[in-house]
This record gives structure tokens, C-alpha cells and sequence, in this order.
């Protein structure tokens, strides 16, 4: 009797255990539009589950079948409902009959860590993959840019370094060098007499500006490198079409 | 015939000398002033109780033709020894005695000058800027002050030509005015272009120009400008004390840098009162210099050269203004000093600057 209490004690805590567990593997892939094959999301999912966890954020993927406009919200929905933490970057990729769009946002403090140019960067790796159809290759391109830019977020380089360096060597005998040693030089011819000008002995019998003609040029504003596919994201996040 | 003045103080017998501070001849034995009008009268009294025979030698067996043609002898009326000078000395010392003397018969003709700027300034007054004149230069060889002699600070008077012209100009000028604005789409960029002329006169007075070719041209246009309000009529008078050469460059041969001068200026005020503008550029110019007058006068110029590691150093002090030029050598192992202690700062400035670049994630 005392042991079959045992045995069944020992197969609730098994149970338990096994549940806790799988209730801890969170997934970071969601290819609700099935563009994915398996392989392909469970390899992406371990992918983006080792990053998330060396940069301590949460980093998602989800592609959806979505008509929504104002793809940001659909994202933000998406990252707070999936998301095992606050903290962390999704790439939401929308398909829908007419066209196909994606946004990447940043939430937590990542998002005040994400600037502009590392969006640029994201924007840059996966969306000529992601119009390429490779889009497997495009979340796989957006998790190592984005583990990049976090990793070297608030550290220098070396090569950096090293500018800084050249910067201050060759600043040195441009400005306060040359400085010092215009010091020591003193004389010089004078190509002007203007000490010598009579008091009021200039005077003006013509003074004449005439308007002869006028051009007007006009140059193209530099367009978002997306090709045009941006369709906004406001302030948050970079949206775009693929 | 050269005649060799000495002044004399009419109370002691000492040497008379002309002093800065006073604008008076004074002696330095028995501080008696006199005023200068007065030693002009003495001018015409010494000169006619010098000696009528001649008092100069020449060395023509000893000297090559056109070095004699360049050098004379006199004899010093004070102590008898002789003063060997070149041909365009009109003052100086005799090496013996120091007895301050003037050649009064380089001055006369056509070799007087006209007007003289007094010395304003002293000795010490030029030894004192030429202690400033190395202060705070960083790469100054620490030895070069303490080799220097001050005491052979000379006061010079430096033969100068004085030009006055009216010019008249016509210089016309390609302008334009830039405005930009944009929309949604584009940048646009109207440019309006004119036509600009500017036609008038401008007088230029006693402009100076080096009348010895003694005296590097950019060491003296270094010390400019002068007053020439302070300057007066000539007296010999006023060179007791110092030394002096007359011209050796004519007139004829300084007129041309006078009228670069006289250009440039012109350009440069014309060009002046066409504002308003984005850009202005030169498209004709028309630039009609008529000399009007010439006047030679002796200007003074506190001088001194001092030989450093091997290379002669000249120095000077304009006495009027006190404006103090003169290049200075520099040490290599101070530049090089400097150059790295700059060189730590800017780079940490560069870092500092990478660093909150990086933290604010703009890098």
C-alpha cells in the first residue's frame, strides 16, 4: 500500500516536472501563414532561442495572414501575447492577396537602444531576401543583424579606436602645431596701402547692380532605400512591403 | 665734398644726441636740452667753420675700382681716427671715440630728405619688446634669448619713398543671389545673376616704400604703418645719436610696388561695397594710378641682428609705433614635445567623443 502511494507520488511529480518543462521552452518562431517549411522553423526557432537568450531579450518572428494596414499593432499584439518577456525585437511578416508587408519593432529597453541606423541595418539584411521569396533565409539574416547590433551596442571597436587616434595625431599638426610655429614668423610682405587711404577720398560716380537673368534647378529627394515600399511605422519601427 | 657734423653742447662740450623723450637734442653729460631749431642754426655754423681742404682719403691702391667707388674715409673731428663708410651712410659713430657724427654733405641737393619721423621710442623701450617678442613662444630654442646682445640694439633712420596718388577705377563684377526651398518631392534652387559696376576715385598719401637696399623690403612693410602727421621737416639735427643712410633705391625703381599696393587696396575697397550677395567674382577691371607726388624721408627703425646656430636673425622695432617684428628659429625637440602632448589631447578628445557616440547608439 505504502508503496503504491509511493509509485503514484513519484508519476505526479513526473508529470508535473514534464509539464513545468514544457511550459519552459518558449518558441520564437510563429509561421502562422505556413510559408515555413517544419525543418525550417524548428531550425529558425533554435536559432532565434540561442539569441535570445545571449542578449538576455526576446527575439520573434511571426509571419501571419493579415489585411491590416497598420501592421505596428498587429506586431505589438503579437510580441505581447507571444513574447516571454517584455524586453526584445519581432519581425512581423503580413501576407495578404494584394500585397505582402512586414514591420520590425523594438520593445522594452531595446527599443531605446534601437536606433535609426540599426533598423537600417535589419531593414538592409532581410528584405531584398524577403522580396527574393527566401524567407527563411530572411528571419535567419534578421536574427544575426540583430544579435550584431545589440552585441556591439555601447562598445568600441578597435578600428575605432585606432581612428581616434590617427584623428588626434593628424589634428595636432593641422591646427595647433601650425599655430605654434606661425608664431615665430612675424614678418611679411604687406600687399595692401589700405593705412595710406586719404580720409574721405572715396567716391562713387556709378554704382550700378543690374539683374541680368535667373534659373531655377531642382534636385529629387533622396527616397527610403526600401525601394519605396515603405508604407510608415510612425516613430515606431520600420515598416515596408516585399 | 662730405662734411662730417658733430654736435657739440654749447655748456659742457660733451656730445649732443637727439632724444626720443623728449624730442629735443639733449646732452647726456650735463642734461642741457636745446631745442632742435636751434641746432639747425648750428647746422649752417658748423659747416662753415669744417675744414675747407679735404678731409677724406682714398684708398684706391688697396680697394678694387667699384669696392672704392662704395667706401670713403673721414676723419673724426673729436678724436682724429678715421670712419670708413660705405657710400650711403649719412650717420653713424666714429669706433673710437663714439662720438655721433653726420656726413651733412650726403644730405644736401637732391640727397636731402624732405621729412623725418623722429624717434618717439628709446633704447630701452626696444630692448623691453624685444624681451616680449619671445614670451610665450612654445617653440622658442630656450638659448636663443641668452645669446642674444641686446645692447646692440641700433636706431637706424631708413631711407623711405612716400607716394601720394589719386586712382581712378572701374571694376565691374559678376554676382548672384541664392534661394532654396523644397516640397514633398524636390529641392529647388533659384539663382538670380546680376551685373555689378563699381566706378569711382580713391586717394592714397605717403605711402612707403624701403629706399635702401640695405633693408629686407618685407622686414620693413612688417613694421608699417607709420604716422606720417608725426613727420617734419628735415634737420640733420635729429640723427645726432643714431645712425642713417641715405637711398640707394630711386624713386623711379619703388613707384612700381607702391602701385602694387595702390591696386590692391582699390580692389579690395571696391570689392567691398558690393554686398548683399551669395557670390562676387571679378569679371573687368580697370585700375588708373596717377602718381601725383614723391617725397624722400628718413624713417626710424630700432634694429638688431643676432647670430644663432649659424644663421643670422635680424630683428625690428618700428620707432614711432613700437610695433616689434622679426622671425625666430625654432627648436625640434619643443615641436616635437608639443606635437605629442597635442596629439594626447586631441585623441582623447576623439575618443571621448567616440565614446558618447556609441553609448547614445548613434555609432
Amino acid at each position: 500500500m505504502k508503496l503504491r502511494i509511493f509509485l503514484l507520488i513519484l508519476l505526479v511529480i513526473a508529470l508535473l516536472t514534464t509539464a513545468v518543462f514544457a511550459a519552459e521552452e518558449p518558441s520564437y518562431v510563429f509561421d502562422e501563414a505556413d510559408v515555413l517549411t517544419h525543418e525550417e522553423e524548428e531550425r529558425l526557432n533554435q536559432k532565434l532561442a540561442q539569441i535570445s537568450e545571449e542578449l538576455g531579450i526576446s527575439v520573434l518572428a511571426a509571419t501571419a495572414r493579415d489585411n491590416n494596414y497598420y501592421l505596428e499593432s498587429s506586431a505589438r499584439t503579437y510580441f505581447t501575447r507571444k513574447s516571454p518577456s517584455t524586453d526584445g525585437l519581432i519581425l512581423y511578416l503580413a501576407f495578404s492577396g494584394n500585397e505582402n508587408r512586414y514591420h520590425i519593432d523594438a520593445y522594452g529597453n531595446t527599443a531605446n537602444k534601437f536606433s535609426e541606423r540599426m533598423y537600417d541595418k535589419v531593414e538592409n539584411a532581410c528584405v531584398p531576401l524577403l522580396r527574393a521569396g527566401e524567407y527563411s533565409m530572411a528571419i535567419s539574416s534578421y536574427a544575426n543583424t540583430c544579435n550584431k547590433q545589440i552585441s556591439a551596442y555601447g562598445k568600441m571597436s578597435v578600428p575605432e579606436i585606432l581612428l581616434c587616434f590617427v584623428i588626434g595625431i593628424v589634428l595636432s599638426f593641422l591646427i595647433p602645431m601650425n599655430i605654434l610655429k606661425n608664431q615665430l614668423k612675424s614678418v611679411r610682405l604687406q600687399p595692401e596701402a589700405n593705412s595710406y587711404i586719404r580720409q574721405d577720398s572715396l567716391l562713387f560716380r556709378k554704382q550700378s547692380d543690374t539683374f541680368l537673368y535667373r534659373n531655377v534647378t531642382r534636385v529629387p529627394k533622396p527616397k527610403n532605400s526600401s525601394g519605396g515600399g515603405r508604407v510608415g511605422g510612425g516613430s515606431s519601427g520600420r515598416s515596408g512591403r516585399f | 665734398m662730405a662734411t662730417i657734423l658733430d654736435y657739440k653742447c654749447p655748456a659742457c662740450g660733451g656730445k649732443a644726441e637727439f632724444d626720443s623723450s623728449t624730442q629735443m637734442m639733449k646732452c647726456p653729460f650735463c642734461d642741457t636740452t636745446f631745442d632742435v631749431n636751434a641746432m639747425a642754426e648750428m647746422d649752417q655754423v658748423l659747416e662753415e667753420e669744417a675744414p675747407q681742404a679735404p678731409a677724406w682719403e682714398t684708398t684706391d691702391q688697396q680697394w678694387e675700382d667699384d669696392e672704392a667707388a662704395q667706401m670713403q674715409v673721414f676723419v673724426c673731428n673729436s678724436c682724429g681716427g678715421e670712419l670708413i663708410t660705405d657710400s650711403t651712410t649719412v650717420a653713424t659713430h666714429c669706433p673710437y671715440c663714439d662720438n655721433p657724427v653726420v656726413l651733412a654733405g650726403r644730405l644736401s641737393g637732391d640727397l636731402k630728405p624732405d621729412l623725418v619721423i623722429p624717434f618717439q621710442l628709446d633704447k630701452e623701450y626696444a630692448k623691453n619688446a624685444f624681451r616680449k617678442h619671445f614670451m610665450g613662444k612654445k617653440l622658442l630654442p630656450k638659448s636663443f634669448y641668452a645669446e642674444s646682445r641686446l645692447e646692440e640694439i641700433k636706431g637706424v633712420y631708413v631711407p623711405f619713398w612716400l607716394f601720394d596718388a589719386d586712382v581712378d577705377a572701374n571694376i565691374t563684377y559678376k554676382a548672384t543671389k541664392v534661394r532654396t526651398w523644397s516640397d514633398h518631392n524636390y529641392i529647388y534652387t533659384e539663382t538670380s545673376h546680376y551685373s555689378v559696376v563699381r566706378d569711382g576715385s580713391i586717394g592714397f598719401q605717403r605711402i612707403p616704400v624701403d629706399g635702401s637696399s640695405k633693408m629686407p623690403d618685407d622686414m620693413m612693410e612688417s613694421i608699417e604703418p607709420y604716422d606720417s602727421r608725426q613727420a617734419v621737416d628735415f634737420q640733420t639735427a635729429y640723427l645726432s645719436g643714431y645712425l642713417a643712410d641715405r637711398y640707394d633705391v630711386t624713386a623711379e625703381q619703388s613707384i612700381q610696388r607702391a602701385n602694387q599696393r595702390i591696386k590692391h587696396s582699390t580692389e579690395n575697397v571696391f570689392r567691398n561695397s558690393v554686398v548683399g550677395y551669395s557670390s562676387v567674382n571679378t569679371a573687368g577691371s580697370n585700375i588708373h594710378t596717377d602718381n601725383c607726388k614723391t617725397k624722400y624721408a628718413l624713417y626710424p627703425v630700432w634694429m638688431l641682428t643676432t647670430i644663432w646656430g649659424g644663421k643670422k636673425y635680424t630683428f625690428a622695432m618700428n620707432g614711432q609705433t613700437g610695433k616689434f617684428i622679426g622671425d625666430l628659429p625654432m627648436s625640434k625637440a619643443a615641436y616635437w614635445k608639443w606635437w605629442a602632448i597635442w596629439a594626447g589631447i586631441l585623441s582623447a578628445g576623439a575618443l571621448g567623443i567616440l565614446f558618447i557616440l556609441t553609448k547614445m547608439g548613434i555609432i
